[in-house]
């Protein structure tokens, strides 16, 4: 099952507000960003006409949760010429990719903001507040972070049962308790096989070992165009085998793999998940 | 020992190493609930982990071993050069370009057999061009330079077509491709596989005797009644159905073709009838061996099998090609 | 009966004749030496004998034959001495029963027989079980005539057989050809040692720019104006009660 694709409403009512505010002085005029959780977070808490251009992953609809608004936009391949080319007064970068264009940007003087990848929803608000405040943007990340809490509230998961899942992605990698997704399982009221297996901050999870674990929900990935060995592995008879006798989900990718409010997709799916396994019962 | 002592005794090594190959796994599973397991008297889920993940890659394992062992010492009868060998040769690349092609165009999602015809029409390409730039005296130098070229060419062609591709995870394959592994294989890739392994295994026993008179020179096999040209076309085919098959379903595997037949032929009495089942029984226990290599040295992670091969032959290629600079000089 | 027959074979090579018209019979008893000057033609001519090579015009008996049934009809000994892989002696003179069925590994009775003949004949039946590729040149050199011989074919094409061996060996080989040709069968051996072949052979064809000069006996062939004209060379020549000398002394 999926979650709805449009934002709720709260969430449009948020973006709207924050649109319609003032640029604050001295907020950057020029904004381009290179990452594409940074894309999101720029079209989330940008003035109109602030953003310059984006990172070209942020249009891609397997990735981006955002593709559609993206469309909106300007996009860069992202290096370092073509970026100086745009006159940005900020650029926004992940901290690690792009480590070249970033080293070359900032000695051709260009204000350059880091924002590591998310591991936690900690980490996801801490990024609504970087990006805000270097936007000049900090009433509209206000909003979107008063919007994502409650959304964690509304979907937190009831005090009970935590049947046992296991993410399982393509080439076997799944996310321990430390990561973003083995977070946003638990809050979904789900025990992470992952962290049982001792991955904290997940890895390899080998198929025999998953196999025998049984866990009681399945969170797989979908697969894109084009063909992988990474991928065929989601087609193994013994995963098979496994997945004909248990629920399987398979959430959109693109709406986890940042720390935006779009988690709250994800979140709500699982939640949704897990309260239909007997196990939760 | 005599010939058929070093048989049995390589078989008896294959069949203890797959043995060990179907009880080693990050499970740790106890030896008798596996053997059970195995044949299908025990727990669904342990019956899964044995028949439908470690058995088809001990199975693999030993065959993709046996038919790169295989091909290696009939390349080298063909050319009458120890170094002659599909991954040096650039036969595997050529083989593993084939395989991406026909996964990156759609066509072995549309029709299951297109990968293997596809690594098997790209092994014998390579091997043919090969058989040509040795020509009739077997010159190793413009052999090992050749094998350089084509091998980077069909390389760089392969990480092209990974690039390219429009699914994220394929360019971080290029490393499989040219490494090769075995990792949770399905017994469906063994089944692809197997009937052009059995074909090309057939086809060069067949070539077993062409290749002994080729001991003596092209002119005098010839007049011994060796038809040149029908055992080229065993040869090279029999070695694109091998390398074809083995690449498309575990990557290019190198060095097996080079040391197993390096280390049996003074064993068997050099004759390429002999070391060719004795090869093939050889690579299987090597490539066996290298894949338990990978799970028990870095169990978490996954440990390329051609890495783990080309650590052992590597240095043995570097002995080859002095002795042989040594005895040309 | 002719066991080989040479008719007008013509062999281009580069747009000129390497072999030119050369017309040839050789019956069983006889001892052909092919001799010549550097690029005369004789290894070229015995290759399009076989049919190893396109040939322009004319035809061989040879030739003519289906592979099999011409590797039981001709052996074969190349002037480039190959021994590909560390095989034993044994091995590698079976090698030549490949024609008949046989093989290493694989000797009916008949089969061990020629082979134990050839070893005996070539003096190499005590290094039989000697990894070949280990033996002193002159050895290997025997060790690849015992694999012609263990063929047992009516007829011996023998590339420069005695090159680079010492003169006992020398003498065993040609012995061994003149056994071959009293017991019926027939030996064509290229040879630049004049004095040998005509002590050796019981004919001699000699050629010239791809052309056969002369064919007859030494006597015949080996007079001072071909010496001359064909080799550039004037020789001490005699006859005497251990036979016919030839000894080149210099070069006119």
């Amino acid at each position: 099952m999926r979650p709805p694709r449009a934002p709720p409403a709260a969430l449009a009512l948020a973006l709207a507000l924050a649109a319609a505010a003032p640029a604050a002085g001295g907020a950057p005029a020029r904004v381009v960003s290179l990452n594409l959780c940074t894309d999101q977070l720029a079209m989330l808490l940008a003035a109109p006409g602030q953003i310059a251009a984006l990172s070209h992953v942020a249009r891609d609809p397997r990735a981006s949760a955002m593709a559609t608004e993206a469309m909106a936009h300007p996009v860069t391949h992202g290096g370092a010429e073509e970026v100086f080319a745009l006159a940005p007064d900020l650029v926004l970068a992940g901290t690690f990719t792009t480590r070249a264009t970033v080293e070359l940007l900032r000695r051709l003087g260009v204000a350059v903001v880091e924002v590591p990848p998310p591991g936690s929803v900690a980490a996801a608000r801490a990024a609504i507040v970087t990006v805000g405040a270097a936007l000049g943007r900090e009433a509209a990340a206000a909003a979107l972070l008063a919007e994502f809490d409650a959304g964690l509230a509304r979907l937190a998961a009831p005090p009970g049962p935590r049947p046992r899942a296991a993410i399982y992605a393509a080439a076997g990698w799944t996310g321990g308790a430390a990561s973003l997704s083995g977070e946003i399982l638990s809050r979904a009221g789900l025990a992470n096989l992952a962290a049982e297996l001792g991955l904290d901050a997940g890895g390899y999870l080998p198929l025999e070992l998953l196999v025998l674990a049984e866990p009681a929900l399945l969170v797989l990935a979908r697969p894109y165009p084009g063909a992988s060995r990474a991928e065929e592995l989601l087609t193994h008879p013994a995963l098979a085998a496994l997945a004909a006798g248990r629920p399987a989900i398979r959430p959109d990718d693109a709406d986890w793999v940042c720390g935006t409010p779009h988690l709250l997709r994800a979140l709500a799916a699982l939640r949704a998940a897990r309260d239909l396994l007997p196990e939760a019962r | 020992m005599s010939y058929p002592a070093i048989l049995l005794a390589l078989a008896l090594a294959v069949a203890a190493l797959f043995a060990a190959s179907l009880m080693v796994g990050p499970a740790g599973l106890p030896a008798s609930a596996s053997l059970r397991a195995l044949f299908g008297a025990e727990g669904r889920a342990l019956v899964l982990v044995m028949q439908e993940i470690r058995l088809p890659r001990a199975l693999l394992a030993a065959a993709v071993g046996a038919a790169l062992g295989l091909a290696g010492a009939a390349m080298q009868g063909l050319l009458r050069n120890p170094l002659a060998e599909p991954g040096l040769l650039g036969v595997s690349a050529a083989a593993a370009l084939g395989a991406v092609v026909a996964l990156q165009t759609g066509l072995a999602a549309a029709f299951a057999l297109a990968l293997p015809v596809a690594a098997l029409a790209g092994a014998g390409l390579a091997a043919g061009l090969m058989l040509a730039v040795a020509g009739p005296r077997g010159g190793t130098l413009a052999l090992i330079l050749a094998g350089i070229a084509l091998s980077a060419l069909a390389g760089a062609a392969t990480a092209l077509v990974l690039n390219l591709s429009p699914n994220p995870f394929a360019a971080a394959e290029i490393v499989f491709w040219t490494m090769g592994s075995l990792r949770d294989r399905a017994m469906s890739h063994l089944w692809l596989a197997l009937p052009f392994l059995a074909l090309g295994a057939a086809m060069l026993l067949t070539a077993r005797r062409g290749l002994d008179a080729l001991t003596l020179g092209e002119e005098a096999a010839a007049t011994m009644g060796t038809g040149l040209v029908r055992l080229r076309i065993l040869v090279v085919g029999g070695t694109a159905a091998l390398v074809g098959a083995a690449t498309a379903v575990a990557g290019a595997i190198g060095f097996v073709g080079l040391v197993v037949p390096h280390l049996v032929r003074p064993l068997c009495g050099g004759l390429p009838s002999r070391s060719l089942p004795a090869a093939a029984l050889g690579g299987a226990a090597m490539l066996l061996a290298a894949d338990l290599a990978t799970r028990l040295l870095a169990p978490e992670r996954d440990l390329k099998l051609g890495v783990v091969t080309a650590l052992i032959g590597a240095p043995f290629f570097l002995h080859l090609i002095l002795r042989t600079a040594r005895a040309e000089a | 009966m002719t066991l080989l027959a040479l008719d007008q074979l013509t062999v281009m090579r580069g747009g000129s004749a390497a072999v030119a018209s050369a017309s040839l019979a050789v019956g069983p008893g006889e001892v052909v030496g092919l001799i010549g000057p550097n690029g005369a033609g004789k290894t070229t001519l015995l290759r399009a004998a076989l049919g190893l090579l396109p040939v322009a015009a004319g035809r061989s008996s040879l030739a003519a034959l289906p592979a099999a049934a011409r590797a039981r009809a001709v052996a074969f000994l190349p002037q480039g001495r190959t021994i590909a892989w560390p095989v034993t002696v044994a091995d590698l003179v079976a090698l030549g029963r490949l024609p008949h069925g046989g093989g290493p590994g694989r000797l009916a009775a008949g089969d061990r027989a020629a082979v134990g003949r050839a070893l005996a004949a070539t003096g190499l039946a005590g290094l039989a079980g000697r990894i070949a590729t280990e033996l002193s040149g002159g050895e290997q050199a025997r060790a690849l005539m015992a694999r012609a011989l263990a063929q047992e074919a009516p007829l011996l094409l023998a590339d420069e057989p005695v090159a680079g061996l010492d003169p006992a060996a020398q003498l065993a080989a040609l012995a061994t050809f003149g056994g071959l040709a009293r017991a019926g069968r027939a030996v064509v051996v290229t040879l630049h040692d004049l004095g040998l072949a005509a002590r050796a052979c019981t004919r001699l064809v000699m050629m010239q720019a791809g052309r056969i000069v002369a064919d007859g006996t030494a006597a015949e062939v080996l007079t001072d104006a071909r010496l001359a004209a064909v080799f550039g060379i004037r020789a001490f020549r005699a006859t005497t009660a251990a036979g016919p000398i030839v000894q080149p002394l210099e070069v006119v």
